[in-house]
């Protein structure tokens, strides 16, 4: 009886959205067993998470006020008046930075394991901007709760940004929305926030997401060098994907557990008159750049210090994501040189960051 | 009579399980949308007197709506010089009554 519904249901929309033409494509998708298999859970990791931040950023929407006097108290409210808020408000901060450990290490995990290369350069691409992009979110929602931390980490953050080259100037003006950071600053980045990065989320990752259905998962090399009959691969469906979703369930269950256990607090409500308190530190994710650019002295020949750190950072920056055009797997000595330059770029990127900390 | 093999036991306590989890998983969640309606603001609670003027102000036969704690009120002088206060939420679909001073009575525009 059950069975027969079912069946007659599946038929009835099989008909209509060629669903099995789908499942036969999913289930020709073959994931290639190896020691680093491991990595290729993390592109899921971060979609669990993604979940997860869009799902609690739309609860907590339903009680945050996005106006200067109002923010603070209402992320205040939600924390100690809200049944289970500060549940949700602190799986919503967790979530985005976990998120953004776990987008390194997919990163730097497809970086190493040449995951980049032919036919995958778009996918790389649009991975990083979608790195991009969740650096965005950090940014814009970091001000959101209107506190004395957050107000001075923007006003730095927006400083950085008007020393970009040459249109330095009108981004920041155009962050900011007034001759202050306030209201006009707010307002623009609870948009930017909550609807236009949102929606270029949405579009890049559904490139990203097609574009790795269409390749398959990448083989390393030494992989590929295998003998055929050593190969060893397990079924997409229904091997890996019921593995993805243990680890889904172990994904939410860790930042549950963390937010349980570590619940994210409100700071004191920002006075735009006030001195900065001591410590102002940006974000963890930005904290190493942050700390080489203090590192600049003020002026470097007729440049500005910041603004030769920014060009610095657009040079290695630009290089790692041209990756994939130049290291095509061809030439051993360039693989050798891009091995070397990702370790380089990693420990620095740990070094300057944990310098941050200390500083 | 009922013959249970193995896998469908692993199957329905595996859906048991998942059954649990998920119903704790939303709990929060279900929690934190309905309490936004039950928490009382502190205004509510504190409201339970208020002035709304001198009497002599109001002429017979007048009346005026106004804001009980969160609550919209009415207030009607009748002919007789008393003066009667209401919630004024009617009791038909929750709208907000009013007095006509021409039909002498209490009405809903809502209909
Ligand atoms: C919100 C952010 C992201 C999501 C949701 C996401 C999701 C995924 C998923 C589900 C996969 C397939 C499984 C896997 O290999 O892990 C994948 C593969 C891939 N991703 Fe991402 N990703 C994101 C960001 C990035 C970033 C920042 C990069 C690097 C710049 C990147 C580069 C790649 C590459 C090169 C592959 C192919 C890996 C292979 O075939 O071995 N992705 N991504």
């Amino acid at each position: 009886m059950l069975g027969e519904i079912s069946e007659t249901t599946f038929k009835w929309l099989d008909e209509r959205l060629s669903l099995s033409a789908v499942a036969s494509a999913a289930g020709k998708k073959k994931v290639p067993l190896h020691k680093q298999s491991f990595w290729y859970y993390m592109g899921g990791i971060a979609m669990l998470l993604l979940a997860v931040q869009f799902l609690t950023g739309i609860l907590l929407m339903v009680y945050y006020i996005p106006e200067l006097s109002s923010a603070n108290s209402s992320v205040l409210f939600i924390n100690s008046q809200i049944d289970f808020g500060w549940f949700v408000r602190s799986m919503h901060s967790w979530g985005a930075n976990i998120l953004i450990f776990v987008l390194f290490a997919h990163m730097f995990s497809a970086y190493f394991m040449k995951a980049y290369r032919k036919p995958r350069e778009l996918t790389w691409i649009s991975g990083l901007g979608l790195l991009m992009l969740c650096f965005g979110f950090g940014f814009t929602g970091y001000l959101l709760p209107w506190d004395e931390v957050a107000f001075f980490a923007t006003k730095i953050g927006i400083d950085i940004a008007e020393q970009v080259p040459l249109i330095g100037g009108i981004l920041a003006n155009l962050l900011k929305g007034g001759s202050e950071v306030g209201q006009g600053t707010l307002s623009r980045f609870f948009l930017l926030h909550v609807i236009v990065l949102p929606l270029g989320l949405f579009a890049i990752a559904g490139i990203h997401l097609l574009l790795v259905q269409l390749h398959g998962m990448s083989e390393p090399k030494s992989f590929q060098a295998q003998a055929p009959e050593k190969k060893k691969y397990e079924m997409f469906f229904p091997d890996f994907f019921m593995k993805d979703l243990m680890v889904w369930l172990l994904a939410f269950n860790v930042l549950a557990t963390i937010v349980i256990l570590f619940p994210w607090g409100v700071g004191p409500e920002a006075d735009p008159f006030a001195a900065a308190p001591a410590g102002i530190k940006p974000e963890w994710y930005f904290l190493g750049m942050f700390q080489f650019l203090k590192l600049l002295p003020a002026h470097i020949g007729f440049i500005e210090g910041e603004k030769v750190g920014l060009l610095i950072f657009a040079l290695i920056g630009g290089i790692f994501a041209a990756a994939p055009f130049i290291d095509k797997g061809e030439n051993p000595k360039l693989s050798m040189f891009f091995d070397i330059y990702g370790l380089m770029i990693l420990i620095g990127l740990i070094a300057f960051t944990i310098w941050g900390y200390l500083a | 009579m009922f013959n249970l093999t193995r896998k469908d036991f692993i199957r329905v306590l595996g859906g048991f399980f998942a059954a649990i989890w998920a119903a704790f998983a939303t709990y929060p969640f279900f929690r934190y949308l309905m309490s936004g309606a039950e928490k009382k603001t502190g205004e509510d609670s504190q409201v339970t007197s208020l002035s709304l003027g001198k009497a002599d102000d109001f002429i017979p036969g007048s009346s005026k709506n106004f804001k009980f704690g969160s609550i919209p009120a009415l207030m009607v002088r009748t002919e007789d010089g008393a003066f009667h206060a209401y919630n004024a939420i009617c009791t038909h679909l929750g709208c907000t009554v009013q007095f006509s001073s021409e039909k002498k009575h209490i009405f809903c525009a809502c209909v």
